[in-house]
């Protein structure tokens, strides 16, 4: 049984402090998954998310899928949020160089291209999903394993204890509420 | 006065719950009664539902299905509309409130407006705005729009005005609900015969009407064809426009407005149109619901444009065996690219499909349309020197298997009478997925109808010692062994031809619905688990050999070996995907192969076939079918699984359920199935040729089903059955029919192998 297991596992017994750990071991993986796919793919390539997720997933839990699948939840919510810092660190990375900040080549080993060709709108999305949290943790919670995660409507609703209709109009609801605060409103 | 976001999300999301914009606005005004703020906040919410972003709209989800948002719609420009005080309405034009963009027909604008005369709700098409500076375009657009108003039928959208608002012209029409054929054909492909023709012969109506007042509509295809809701009833829509925009369109660009797969061969030449041309539209609307697809596609529209005129489209038959040889010649008469070869009037095309639908329904009493009794061999496309086209191979057919025919009527569907044996491509091979298709099977069908010793095929449900007797009677009549081993060792076991329930029950389902549910199961695996209905009776014309075990890892390796086959896991860097990873310490002569992605076991086919070409007596490799799938496994029972429905009985046949151990167990551990086959249920989950289609069921052909189109489902897959070491009893199911992506390796699925059967005495 490997660690990423046991911490699920000690979730699933009421552990909270367990959740800690969790997001770094998946945080680590996927940087290293990301970074380890861009070098075997020819340039200018893309990485879809889901499958940078589904494929730490089930390197890091694996076997041990049927023990933990209880935990899967907590599994892609550390998932989801780690891949909003990678993409975070990210913009920030290609803004600073946009703006000259740095002079050398800088390989982004973690370079998604799928959401940093709008860096700054990436930004606002981030501090716009942090207020969201704060007044509505299930729509933002939503919007992390879809947009970030990249599961479909349909799997974050289920690993949220909500039906397809349900995470549908959570989406839409949390979809507009960014916006508006995306545009100044 | 403030508010609570809370209560600004509720009403959100119940105002979300209507399809009108005007509708919406008035929920919002009652329910925000009195405070402007939450009222505000809301209607803001609204309005940004509709907006694209670049951002947010990249996870590809539509903001809220139940609001039809028209599809690939760009930015709409309508700066023509008045400004108008209703809320929530886009403007105003003439004495019309526009409520909102419906979609975008090729020239024109369709919009749903309130009528505030008569306080009824319409549809509006306005010309585009870059053709509502033509003179030309917009005297022809009314015209048209003029004389189509004179077309009043019911398959006819009716149009209830033209007018002119300060030089912006529109037509008023009914404002439909419901869908267009081409979203019916995108949700569910080839429609059911009895829907073919209901859909064909009210088509053929409105177009009748329409054909005597003159007009010829020109621009038949499925998006023009509405289906109103309920009832599901033909309205023929964008009547007689495409004419006004046509001529326009050719002399400025000199390229062909909107899509011409639906043209006639004449339309695309540029040559005088005349109402026959509506009709080898209608053949080529027809053809799409037989099989789901154009017939005449393309990638670019020079290259459609010339496949009209010049080429034959596939035929029907290869595609959907299910449809009719009478329809299939009506389609190809239809499609003739001299419009004298065609039918001649669109009534004498309703008569005679308003005639076939009657004798569907009462066949005994009803003959076929005389004009419809064509011969085979006059259809092109279908190669007449194959004996099962002639009357002697039919009979003979219909000889040997006249018990199981009956048992298949029994079940009470029409087509049924149309079922013959194997309609599919026969001298050439066809090339599906990479595996290639059987030629041996027209060799050994042959022999089936030619040899009247042949025995009956097998009827589930059967014990296991008449299973032995039926391969080995069988055996014995194709002069092949019951059992064989290939020359890399893999051992196969006969399987006879024959029928048996494919499927679960509605009862079953709905118990193992229930179950799941309580057990707090993933929405997707309820998916699946929902996916095995309805029961059908499946027949399968040929026999077949299957792996008596799943693949080794042996035999995989010497396929690595011998090719240096990159497997899917390695070409795509997961290191932990190896399949060498879940090779345990012992014999891998018993260790079943997994972690190989569909890919990887198609691959693996295509090499045995390579090596096949040294063992000339077999017939070709590849992996089964679904339906072959589930025979060998029930192996004639009628339970969920061979050991009956209790699950405790379960584990004398197959491995499951371990959650400690690492991998699968070696083959062969458990009990065989009365047809000798080990670990169908369990260890690894196998790989099947299918595509996964949650529907397929309900419509697949009853005769060797293959669900082997491309699917238009985002997110479907190759079907893997059986499930493996490690999972749940309900994954192990004859019926369940899990799925996934064909380039994923897992560690629990591998895959076992067919091989037809090629006679191996003259």
């Amino acid at each position: 049984m490997n660690d990423v297991t046991q911490i699920l596992k000690a979730i699933r017994q009421g552990n909270s402090q367990a959740a800690d750990n969790l997001l770094p071991l998946v945080y680590d993986e996927l940087r290293r998954l990301a970074a380890q796919k861009l070098a075997h793919e020819p340039a200018g390539q893309t990485l879809q998310p889901t499958a940078l997720v589904h494929e730490a997933y089930l390197r890091l839990v694996g076997g041990d899928a049927e023990q933990v699948w209880d935990g899967r939840g907590h599994f892609f919510a550390a998932a989801a949020e780690s891949m909003r810092r990678i993409l975070i660190e990210n913009a920030r990375r290609k803004l600073r160089i946009r703006h000259g900040g740095e002079f050398e080549r800088v390989e982004l080993a973690e370079e998604l291209v799928q959401a940093s060709d709008q860096p700054e709108r990436l930004l606002e999305l981030d501090a716009a999903l942090t207020r969201l949290a704060e007044e509505d943790a299930t729509a933002a919670e939503i919007v992390k394993l879809h947009f970030f995660a990249g599961l479909s409507l349909e799997e974050a609703g289920a690993l949220m204890g909500m039906s397809r209709a349900t995470a549908y109009r959570q989406w839409s609801y949390a979809r507009s509420w960014l916006k508006c605060a995306i545009e100044g409103d | 006065m403030s508010f609570k976001p809370i209560d600004a999300k509720s009403v959100f999301l119940q105002a979300l719950e209507f399809t009108s914009t005007a509708e919406r606005v008035t929920f919002v005004d009652r329910a925000c009664a009195g405070n402007s703020q939450l009222r505000a906040r809301v209607m803001l919410l609204l309005q940004n539902v509709e907006v694209p972003d670049s951002l947010l709209d990249q996870t590809g989800s539509q903001p809220d299905p139940t609001h039809v948002v028209a599809e690939g719609m760009p930015a709409v420009s309508l700066e023509f509309l008045k400004p108008c005080e209703t809320p929530g309405s886009l403007g105003r034009l003439g004495s019309y409130t526009i409520l909102e963009v419906i979609g975008r027909g090729g020239m024109g604008i369709v919009l749903r407006a309130m009528d505030s005369k008569l306080n009824r709700v319409v549809a509006i098409k306005v010309l585009a705005t870059e053709y509502a500076g033509n003179p030309q375009a917009r005297k022809r657009f009314l015209r048209e729009a003029q004389a189509a108003a004179a077309v009043s039928h019911d398959h006819v959208v009716t149009i209830h005005a033209v007018d002119d608002d300060e030089n912006v012209p529109f037509i008023v029409m009914e404002c439909i609900v419901g869908q267009s054929l081409q979203q019916k054909i995108d949700a569910t492909g080839a429609l059911r015969l009895k829907e073919i023709l209901r859909i064909g012969m009210q088509i053929a109506a409105g177009l009748a009407a329409a054909h005597q007042q003159g007009l010829v509509h020109r621009d038949i295809k499925p998006a023009n064809i509405l289906l109103e809701n309920g009832i599901e009833r033909v309205k023929i829509t964008d009547f007689g426009l495409a004419r006004a925009t046509d001529d326009v369109g050719m002399t400025q660009s000199g390229q062909i407005a909107g899509t011409p797969q639906y043209m006639s061969p004449e339309q695309a030449m540029g040559q005088p149109v005349d109402p026959r041309s509506d009709l080898f539209s209608l053949g080529s609307v027809l053809y799409t619901l037989c099989t789901g697809r154009p017939a005449f596609r393309a990638d670019s529209t020079i290259a459609v444009l010339r496949r009209v005129c010049d080429d034959t489209p596939r035929p029907i038959a290869e595609i959907n065996p299910e449809v009719p040889d009478w329809l299939i010649a009506m389609i190809n008469r239809l499609l003739s690219k001299q419009s004298q070869d065609r039918y001649q009037t669109a009534q004498e095309v309703f008569e005679l499909f308003s005639q076939s639908l009657a004798h569907l329904a009462q066949p005994n009493l009803v003959p076929l349309p005389g004009s419809m009794n064509v011969t085979p061999s006059s259809s092109p496309g279908r190669k007449s020197a194959s004996p099962r086209e002639t009357n002697a191979g039919r009979s003979h057919w219909t000889l040997v298997g006249v018990g199981f025919f009956c048992a298949v009527i029994v079940v009470g569907i029409a087509v049924v009478q149309w079922l013959r044996p194997q309609a599919r491509a026969t001298s050439d091979e066809t090339r599906v997925n990479g595996a290639a298709r059987l030629t041996s099977e027209e060799q050994g069908e042959k022999r089936l109808v030619t040899e009247a010793a042949a025995p009956l095929p097998t009827r589930a449900p059967f014990d296991a010692v008449q299973a032995r007797n039926h391969q080995e009677a069988w055996a014995k009549h194709l002069g092949v062994p019951v059992e064989w081993t290939n020359n890399i060792g893999m051992r196969f076991r006969l399987i006879p031809p024959g029928q048996f329930q494919m499927g679960s029950s509605a009862a079953e389902l709905a118990a193992l619905k229930e179950e799941l549910q309580k057990a707090g199961t993933a929405e997707f695996d309820l998916f699946v688990s929902q996916s095995s209905g309805p029961r059908h009776r499946v027949a399968l014309s040929q026999p077949f050999y299957i792996g008596q075990y799943e693949v080794t890892v042996t035999q995989y390796r010497q396929f690595l070996e011998e090719t240096g086959y990159q497997s899917s896991a390695s070409r795509a860097g997961a290191e932990r995907f190896r399949w060498q990873q879940f090779v345990t310490e012992g014999d891998q002569q018993k260790q079943p192969i997994c972690g190989v992605s569909w890919e990887d076991a198609e691959s693996y086919c295509q090499w045995l076939n390579t090596r096949a070409s040294k063992e000339p007596s077999r017939g070709l490799y590849s992996l089964p079918t679904e339906a072959q799938w589930e025979y060998a496994c029930r192996a004639g029972t009628e339970t969920l699984w061979v050991s009956g429905d209790d699950v405790e009985a379960l584990s004398e046949f197959a491995i499951f359920g371990q959650t400690n151990t690492f991998g699968p167990a070696q083959v062969g551990l458990r009990r065989e199935n009365s047809f000798g086959l080990f670990d169908m249920h369990g260890n690894v989950e196998e790989w099947c040729l299918d595509w996964h289609n949650h529907g397929y069921y309900a419509r697949s052909p009853l005769t060797d089903p293959l669900f082997n189109d491309p699917p238009s489902e985002k997110g479907s897959g190759k079907v893997a059955r059986g499930g493996a070491w490690n999972c749940k009893p309900w994954s192990l199911r004859s019926t369940t029919r899990n799925y996934d992506f064909p380039d994923k390796p897992t560690h629990a699925r591998g895959f076992r192998v067919v091989c037809q059967v090629a006679q191996a005495r003259r």
